[in-house]
């Protein structure tokens, strides 16, 4: 695994060392967020395991399309459907459920903010999130309850 | 077959366009889907806002790992733009859309022609460490090959702007990542490479809340959608990767473009030319 900056390092154009590119401590991940520091490689894991987990139901649903090309594809994403298609390995469970996967990945990394940034007594950014998220729950209610 | 493998392309090409300037894809995928493809256009905005978490997701993770997003100042503005897409989402019937692009339009036009002319505007904004404030940073360029520590400027005209720009997201189907990035750069003083990254960390957010409606109310046809999303995947991470290594001024000058052209596309649609 790398370190932090090491990629940044293996970047650095030749002839520029990394003490005069930078012009004093290295890494420059140290320094770019004193704050929140570790706080953007939480946030890109939670979002990478969504994206990948999501990526991968639909990889499952395309292949049990192509594999059963007699059974057609529903052309609705149905949340109750969900439990039986996957109960009955049809490839539209598989589809919802990632498309489904995908769209929580976001509101798992406000989530993640909120936790990282009281971790850190970063209480304003911390009720930040936590209004971000509170607001994003309203409008899928509202959605919901066709308001 | 043919036309789901034009479906990801469609993708693959939005998604790598709207990572390497911090949009959403939207302002690509729904017209390509709609006037190409003969999709209706409001299965093009469906999959176009699922497609849209897709590509903020993807650059989002990348641009994060990389230490180029601005966590506190994308947290702080994400606040208006939920605040606003749900106005926006709210509100929709009040506002014509004809009205809302020819405004719209207009401004682009003009912040699209600004950006292209600007020079050098990353080299300006270099402060200390100890300047850069609690909303600040530092980022890592490298293609100059050094970091860059910037204070963010006029934060209520960001607030502003990400109110507007959520509304406008709620409104039209897109992420509205064309307005939070040429505020943040002209106005806030955030270098384009750390605003585009930001940016794309915020657009998931805004897009998702639309999403979830159109998903649970059953308008997203996952036969439509998903090879967009597939492609749009791939798209967003070899743009996002692609971003890093290219100069500053030449990502402005393609932001520059593609916003000026969006601004066409809306201010015909305001005179009742639909492009898409």
């Amino acid at each position: 695994m790398l370190m932090p900056g090491k990629r940044w390092q293996e970047g650095f154009p030749a002839g520029l060392s990394k003490n005069q590119a930078e012009g004093g401590a290295w890494p420059p991940s140290a320094r770019v967020c004193d704050l929140d520091s570790g706080l953007d490689r939480v946030v890109s894991r939670v979002l990478t395991a969504g994206l990948y987990a999501a990526v991968a139901c639909l990889l499952v649903g395309v292949v049990l399309a192509l594999a059963h090309s007699s059974a057609p594809v529903p052309r609705k994403s149905s949340l109750v459907d969900i439990p039986r298609g996957l109960a009955g390995l049809e490839p539209g469970g598989f589809l919802n459920l990632g498309l489904l996967i995908l769209l929580v990945t976001p509101a798992a990394r406000v989530t993640a903010l909120l936790l990282g940034f009281a971790c850190r007594r970063l209480w304003l950014f911390s009720l930040l999130s936590l209004v971000v998220l509170g607001v994003m729950g309203m409008s899928a209610y509202l959605g919901l309850s066709g308001g | 077959m043919v036309h789901i493998v034009l479906l990801a392309v469609v993708g693959l090409a939005g998604g790598g366009l709207g990572s390497m300037v911090g949009l959403g894809a939207g302002v690509f995928i729904i017209p390509a889907l709609s006037l190409f493809l003969g999709v209706p256009v409001h299965t093009a905005i469906a999959a176009s806002l699922v497609a849209i978490v897709a590509t903020s997701t993807t650059a989002a993770a990348s641009y994060c790992r990389d230490n180029l997003t601005n966590l506190r100042l994308g947290m702080t503005l994400e606040t208006f733009t939920v605040s606003g897409a749900l106005a926006g989402g709210l509100l929709g019937a009040a506002l014509g859309r004809e009205v809302l692009s020819g405004i719209f339009g207009g401004v682009m036009v003009l912040v699209s022609v600004y950006m292209g002319l600007r020079q050098g505007h990353d080299a300006s904004l270099a402060v200390s460490e100890e300047e850069r404030g609690l909303l600040g940073g530092s980022c890592p360029d490298r293609s100059l090959g050094r970091v860059i520590n910037y204070r963010v400027r006029r934060l209520p005209a960001g607030l502003v702007a990400s109110l507007v720009a959520g509304g406008v997201s709620g409104l039209l189907g897109v992420g509205g990542g064309f307005l939070k990035v040429p505020v943040m750069v002209l106005a806030m003083g955030v270098p384009v490479r750390a605003a585009v990254a930001t940016s794309s960390f915020m657009i998931g957010v805004t897009a998702t809340a639309g999403s979830l409606v159109y998903f649970t109310r059953g308008m997203v046809d996952p036969v439509t959608t998903v090879p967009v999303v597939l492609g749009v995947t791939l798209g967003a991470h070899l743009g996002s990767r692609l971003a890093q290594r290219v100069r500053s001024a030449v990502l402005a000058r393609v932001l520059a473009a593609f916003l000026f052209l969006l601004a066409v596309q809306m201010i015909l649609a305001a005179v009742g030319i639909r492009v898409r």
